[in-house]
């Protein structure tokens, strides 16, 4: 075999180390590049730029090797060779050549800095540019000073307020006693502390002080003459929860889930991949309304995720229910999904590329606990009392009932089938129960009945898919005192009066005779009722799923 | 037998036409008022507009719009004895109802905060809403309709209304109503 110069090899296996090593560390996702700020693109960039005409002038990649690499069969022997690996029958070997075969050097400048960019990639994102801009400030601070006067800011005088003038003339002929909501404002003078250096400070006293107050911030009193046996058994303590607390700065760097909620449904994918995590910006700016066309065969598909997007993360409405990210629409699965899940929870899991996430997820669940045990016992050693005894029947009953969900498994994680059905819609969800790495879950399975592309409210689809997500999800609209029907917009005066009843006309709260009048719907405030309906589900669903 | 075929498919094909809020009666009536509004005595506007506002603030005043809404109608329905005033106190209504929509709680605050006169600031405040809206609208629209062309200005005004009232989160009754008073209020 021909022998193939160093720097071709070297450059190529290099690069193709930084490649696995950010897909390893999920720097290489589209999303995380996607989601880049323009800080850190440009810090990217100019370190590819730089970098890589660096790497490629400082080993010289446009000239030829002086050393090669050849690899060699079972039969093959070069002499003059040194071997430097052999595994069984085949063997590679180096030595000095003039004439290797290399990668032209064009090949070889474009390689240098991809290998740069993709140094860049591992390197910088977000954070640790935002981190690198900011550490200019930090140093400055270190040299600022503390103000030779306390200088009270140059407030203007207070407004009068309205109303007030009679009020003080009275207060000050004695005809009240107080002056109430009256009563000027004086300026706030409080002074804060001046950590900062002083003028006249040694730097050596200010770096005394500066440790001191590094121990000051410690739980555990330095002059305390148990300091050391404490902070001994605060140590001792920590080293066994050991996994716990390197799992979780594990999974704080990785930016790993906090929940993992799966929907299975049995449409094709809209888009032609069978998950999406690509949505940060996707839910952005959803439109109210969503048509598709008549002869689109994704129709349904591209209905669902409208409404998953607009019910779970549409920020226009109330607070988001959760991280899209946390989410995942298994497009494509069986419509006896649920059944399956129930027979066989790993392997279905394992086969729609789920288990990673919830084993993750039920994992961090676990070390949060651990955690909380570590805390306990440091707060113990602290103070020298005895750990706190466990929560009381009380205190568990006032968590599970406070507005929010509590994160546990099952409120963490969940699972949802949501099938179509060529029939009529089920009304009621079929729950079944499996068990999954010793805890027990439930699934939901709702059918929801195929939608008329043409309608663009898509309301039977929107309760579906909230009673498939929502465990007794009930929409009660708070409009009865609208007291609308159909003859209310039969008058032939005041048409433009007549449509703001459409405003009491909820489709989400069954008043279907709408969805026969197509000049009506024309004109429908369907963002008016969708606010309500999208608003009230996130608040029950907040209530049964949560993140850790 | 062919005739009857060919008379069932021409109903369907107009009924929607003929529906009281179709995109056709829609715009006529859109054109009506436009008209109306041109025709009207500044004095029997300002009056009407006055006697919305006066009821809204004393009579009509409820926490449920639609209780306010009901109450204002037969107020004017009341008061209203020609089809002009009807036309008129139609928009006056729909603008009073829908003032929220364009002037905030938090902006109506501000205003009374800041302003000394604090019906002229907010009379300028929802004006400038009103003015923003229709200079969209004239920005948008590929049409050019001459001043006396009431057609042509319906069918761009329920065009418009009709295709951002889902985009700007405001009714299509609102939008046509602000348009048109402020088109007057320039005039």
């Amino acid at each position: 075999m021909k022998p193939v110069g160093t720097k071709s090899i070297f450059l190529l296996l290099f690069l193709a180390l930084s490649t696995m090593a950010g897909f390893q560390f999920q720097k290489l996702d589209i999303d995380k590049i996607q989601n880049l700020s323009y800080e850190a693109w440009f810090t990217i960039s100019f370190f590819t730029v730089v970098v890589g005409t660096w790497f490629y002038a400082f080993f010289r990649l446009g000239s030829k090797s002086k050393s090669h690499i050849r690899f060699l069969g079972p039969s093959q022997k070069y002499p003059s060779d040194v071997p430097l690996v052999e595994i069984g029958k085949l063997a590679i070997y180096s030595g000095q050549s003039t004439n290797p075969t290399e990668l032209p050097a064009f090949a070889m400048r474009v390689l240098s800095l991809t290998l740069a960019f993709s140094l860049g990639i591992l390197g910088f994102d977000s954070r640790t540019v935002n981190f690198m801009m900011d550490t200019p400030r930090k140093i400055a601070n270190v040299n600022q000073y503390c103000p030779d006067e306390i200088t009270v800011s140059k407030q203007k005088p207070p407004q009068p307020k309205q109303g007030c003038e009679l009020v003080k003339r009275a207060y000050e002929l004695g005809l009240v006693k107080d002056l109430g909501t009256c009563v000027d404002k004086e300026i706030d003078k409080k002074m804060d502390l001046c950590t900062l250096r002083q003028r006249d400070e040694p730097a050596l006293h200010f770096l005394a002080r500066q440790l001191s107050s590094v121990y000051s911030k410690n739980k555990f009193n330095v002059s305390d003459s148990n300091f050391h046996s404490r902070m001994s058994a605060a140590f001792r303590r920590q080293l066994g929860f050991f996994n716990a607390l390197s799992g979780k700065l594990r999974n704080v760097v990785n930016s790993a889930p906090k929940a993992s909620h799966h929907i299975f449904t049995d449409l094709k994918s809209p888009d032609g991949r069978s998950m999406h995590r690509n949505c940060l910006s996707k839910y952005q700016k959803l439109s109210h309304i969503f048509s598709v066309g008549d002869d689109d065969p994704k129709a349904n598909s591209r209905i669902l995720e409208h409404i998953y997007g607009q019910m779970l993360f549409n920020p226009q409405y109330d607070e988001m229910a959760g991280l899209c990210q946390e989410y995942d629409i298994h497009w494509n699965s069986p419509p006896d999904s649920c059944d399956q899940l129930v027979r066989n929870p790993m392997g279905f899991l394992s086969e729609y590329g789920a288990i990673s996430d919830v084993t993750l997820v039920l994992n961090r669940i676990e070390e949060e606990r651990e955690l909380m045990r570590l805390r306990v016992q440091l707060k113990s050693i602290e103070t020298g009392q005895p750990p706190p005894l466990p929560p009381t029947a009380s205190v568990i009953m006032a968590n599970l009932l406070r507005p929010r969900a509590y994160p546990t498994a099952t409120t963490v994680v969940s699972f949802q089938c949501l099938m179509s059905s060529a029939g009529a819609a089920s009304d009621k969800p079929r729950m079944v129960y499996f068990s999954l790495m010793g805890k027990q879950f439930q699934a939901r399975e709702i059918k929801f009945k195929l939608e008329r592309p043409a309608d663009s409210l898509h309301a039977d689809m929107y309760r579906s898919f909230a009673k498939t997500m929502v465990d007794d999800f009930h929409y009660a609209t708070a409009r009865s005192h609208w007291n609308v029907n159909e003859n209310s917009f039969s008058h032939s005066d005041y048409p433009l009066t007549q449509l703001e009843y459409l405003k009491g006309m909820d489709i989400f709260a069954s008043n279907d005779w709408i969805q026969t009048r197509s000049d009506l719907l024309e004109v429908y405030p369907y963002y008016h009722h969708l606010y309500y309906f999208v608003e009230l589900f996130r608040e029950q669903y907040r209530m049964q799923r949560t993140r850790l | 037998m062919i005739k009857l075929i060919l008379l069932i498919l021409v109903s369907i094909c107009f009924a929607n036409e003929n529906s009281p809020f179709s995109s056709v009666q829609r715009q006529a009536y859109v054109e009506k008022v436009i008209k109306a509004f041109r025709e009207a005595n500044p004095n029997v506007l300002k009056q009407i507009n006055e006697f919305v506002d006066q009821k809204e603030r004393q009579k009509c005043r409820s926490f449920f719009e639609a209780l306010t809404l009901n109450c204002l109608q037969l107020e004017v329905k009341n008061k209203c004895k020609d089809e002009t005033c009807t036309i008129l106190s139609d928009i006056a209504l729909v603008n009073k109802v829908n003032e929220r929509l364009f002037v905030s709680r938090e902006e109506t605050y501000k205003i009374s905060q800041k302003s000394e006169n604090y019906a002229e600031a907010y009379a300028k405040a929802l004006s400038t809403k009103y003015a923003n809206l229709t200079t969209e609208l004239v920005l948008m629209s590929k049409e050019n309709c001459s001043d006396g062309d009431y057609k042509c200005q319906a069918r761009k005004i329920d065009t418009y209304c009709q295709k951002n009232s889902d985009k700007k989160n405001l009714p299509w009754q609102a939008c046509v109503s602000a348009v048109i008073t402020f088109m007057d209020m320039k005039r």
